[in-house]
């Protein structure tokens, strides 16, 4: 019975116009998407191989510190060419620095459209096209048949009501996961013709996973859609009210949600941030100046103002240098450890604002299609929050064995610092060789940790498929088909 | 057989529909039930097809109560409706196969469809046609032809003459009568006086929910119906 239903409903669907219709713009705008998007990826990478191979950065010693950068540069995802996520958006690289880790460029210049639009890729066709046609399927598949009578004439025989929804349900989703294999087909042959092949395993997986998202994200719509069909007589109300929802679930919910996320958890800006750490450093720059000078008063008796640092004797400068050292770099570590800690507290409140915007964010199916999508195909939070987890972790550990120790000796004198290079200062501590500062190597997560991050948007994507299906059969049985 | 028991029902907002219906449609026979818009005619087929559920009584058909097991109840019967409604973008025989099925009709073969298309007096040519191009007196045939194929004992048709021209109306009556002589139990709401009476093996008139009188064919020999009707139509109050 069910599968005779099923296959009627089908039947119907393929034979629509509305199926038609969508079929031909996904046709028409899958191979465009994917091509536009692997010529955006190609700049892209040659950008990095650019930028990677051309400048490796280094450091270098000044007044006051260790100076100089030393960048990590990110390579481009290549499945951002089915789904653009944040990749162009995330720097190009991260700078090392002795004033901690700093952003580089975007991958790619923003483009204002795309910006007000979104990207046009396979996340789009799946999350717009294909959720506008399992509405479109969904609409009428009660109301509609209500309407035309034939929901009487079918239920005037000995159906019951439950096995006719599924029944319904079965042929809508078939239908659904047919333009959603087909979405995926020709994003897969455009590839092929354009040379990218994404046979790695991680590749593979992504792409397998994404595709039961967008399959699961399909019947979650259309179950919506049945829902809303079962609890209108009309199947005019049915799909004016589908409209309002699509529009609340694909335009309003993500965007609204990052707005109620400001406005709950509010971050400082980058402007407040940075006189916060000008605030931050400044007691420590005085007590600096003051306990060198101090130092240097105390060990050479000699007075402020110029100095002659070769009327010094050389035990002298060696005590200074030694003595000097370590108050610098007792300094060093605690203003380093305010900085840190502003930094910490900073990323916590962006951290949070963000888990805030992506949790409300999934009262949409839309919103957790595309958060799934962008996290499997490492274009989205999940691994910019990877990136920045493994550099913090080599910005400290180079801190450590770089930023916070002070080679040469340095001496205040008035308003302006000098310095005298260790090469100068028999026995003074010389940085290491750049050769033994490791080079950053960003490790991808493992492909397990991926998938477990987006088991919350899976289960968002599962929830509303069961949970309007169930309220659908509800609504069904007690469905007045007169 | 069908039959109504007592059979009342009052809608959520008041409005009592049937009241206390006492009927009964043996096998072998047509019975018509006149009546005008509102009378209630609606009402008792919904009442056998368990799309509402009585308020009071009982409707059961071959003994089945269609409340306690509507399933079953429904394997029974047939329903032909005043506009056949079926699936617009499939074919008379694509629509005739899907409600085989439904009906319990699983493997016909497309002879079998044929035998039943054209048994209902449907052109060949229109047996792999879309129903999109159907006249009305088409669709009313292959209502007919679904019900044939279904084979339930009791058939319930709820104005289907209601929109044919002379001859579909002739044809779709002379199909019905055809039922007849195959045993079933044929229950007919018209308003259409003139084929109750030429048809109808008895005739019951309703008037707000009831039963105002039963005619067999052999007194409406001797009667003109349509008087009758009026008369009845013309009363202040139901007795």
């Amino acid at each position: 019975m069910i599968r005779t239903i099923a296959l009627r409903e089908i039947l119907e669907h393929l034979k629509s116009v509305r199926v038609s219709a969508i079929v031909l713009l996904v046709i028409a705008i899958v191979p465009l998407a994917v091509i536009v998007n692997h010529r955006a990826y190609q700049q892209r990478l040659d950008n990095f191989s650019r930028l990677s191979t051309g400048r490796r950065g280094g450091f270098s010693m000044s007044a006051g510190g260790t100076g100089g950068e030393y960048p990590a540069y990110r390579r481009p995802s290549e499945l951002s060419v089915l789904v653009t996520g944040a990749d162009p958006y995330m720097p190009a690289y991260w700078s090392f620095t002795a004033n901690g880790l700093q952003d580089g460029p975007p991958a790619a210049t923003p483009h204002g459209l795309a910006e007000l639009a979104g990207e046009i890729d396979l996340l789009f066709v799946v999350r717009v096209v294909i959720g506008l046609l399992a509405f479109l399927l969904a609409f009428d598949v009660v109301a509609g048949e209500r309407e035309s009578g034939t929901l009487k004439a079918v239920l005037a025989h000995s159906v019951p009501r439950a096995q006719l929804l599924l029944g319904k349900i079965a042929g809508g989703s078939a239908t659904l996961l047919m333009a959603v294999l087909l979405a995926f087909v020709l994003a897969m042959l455009t590839l092929q013709i354009v040379h990218v092949s994404l046979l790695t395993g991680r590749a593979v997986v992504a792409v397998a996973l994404f595709l039961v998202a967008s399959a699961l994200y399909a019947i979650a719509f259309f179950a919506i859609g049945t829902l809303v069909s079962c609890l209108t007589a009309s199947s005019r109300t049915a799909l004016v009210s589908l409209l309002v929802v699509w529009v609340g679930f694909v335009l309003v919910i993500p965007r609204l949600a990052t707005v109620a996320a400001q406005a709950i958890r509010p971050v400082d800006s980058d402007q407040v941030l940075g006189i916060r750490l000008r605030e931050a450093a400044k007691p420590f720059e005085d007590e600096q100046g003051r306990k060198l000078e101090g130092l240097w008063m105390r060990l050479s008796g000699q007075p402020r103002g110029m100095i002659n640092a070769s009327l010094v004797s050389v035990p002298v400068r060696l005590d200074y240098q030694n003595q000097s050292t370590q108050i610098i770099e007792d300094i060093n570590r605690r203003h380093r450890d305010a900085v840190n800690g502003i930094l910490r507290d900073q990323e916590r409140a962006v951290e949070s604002q963000q888990a805030l915007a992506r949790t409300l964010s999934r009262l949409s199916p839309a919103a957790a299609l595309g958060l799934a999508a962008a996290d499997l195909t490492g274009t989205g939070d999940g691994i910019r929050g990877e990136w920045l987890r493994q550099l913090h972790t080599k910005q400290q550990l180079l801190e450590s064995q770089l930023f916070d120790l002070h080679f040469g000796m340095t001496i205040r004198s008035g308003g302006s610092t000098s310095m005298m290079q260790g090469d100068n200062v028999p026995g003074a501590r010389r940085p290491p060789p750049d050769s033994t500062l490791s080079r950053f190597t960003f490790q991808p997560p493992a492909v397990a940790s991926v998938v477990a991050g987006t088991a919350p948007d899976f289960g968002v994507l599962l929830a509303y498929v069961g949970l309007p299906m169930l309220l659908a059969f509800f609504a069904f049985l007690r469905y007045d088909v007169r | 057989m069908l039959q109504a028991i007592d059979l009342t029902k009052r809608y959520e907002d008041g409005l009592l529909a049937l009241d206390g219906l006492n009927l009964t449609v043996n096998p072998g026979e047509i019975f018509c039930l006149l009546g005008a818009n509102g009378a209630g005619k609606t009402t008792t087929i919904n009442l056998f097809l368990n799309f509402i559920e009585p308020t009071e009584g009982t409707c059961l058909v071959d003994g089945v109560d269609v409340v306690r097991e509507p399933l079953r109840a429904k394997r029974l019967l047939s329903y032909v409706s005043e506009n056949v409604m079926l699936y617009e973008n499939f074919t008379a025989r694509q629509n005739l196969d899907f409600f085989a099925k439904l009906g319990g009709r699983n493997g016909l073969s497309k002879d079998d469809s044929y035998a039943a298309l054209r048994r209902v007096g449907l052109q060949e040519k229109a047996f792999e046609q879309r129903l999109k191009v159907f006249s009305k007196g088409m669709r009313q045939k292959l209502g007919i032809a679904i019900a044939i194929i279904k084979d339930a004992p009791n058939v319930l048709l709820d104005e289907p003459t209601v929109g044919l021209d002379p001859k579909a109306g002739s044809e779709f009556m002379a199909l019905l009568k055809g039922l007849r002589d195959e045993g079933k139990a044929i229950f007919m709401s018209t308003h259409d006086v003139f084929r109750a009476k030429e048809h109808a093996d008895r005739v019951g008139i309703m008037k707000e929910g009831r039963l105002v009188t039963v005619r067999t064919s052999q007194e409406l020999a001797a009667e003109n119906l349509e008087r009758l009707y009026l008369e009845y139509m013309a009363a202040e109050q139901v007795a």
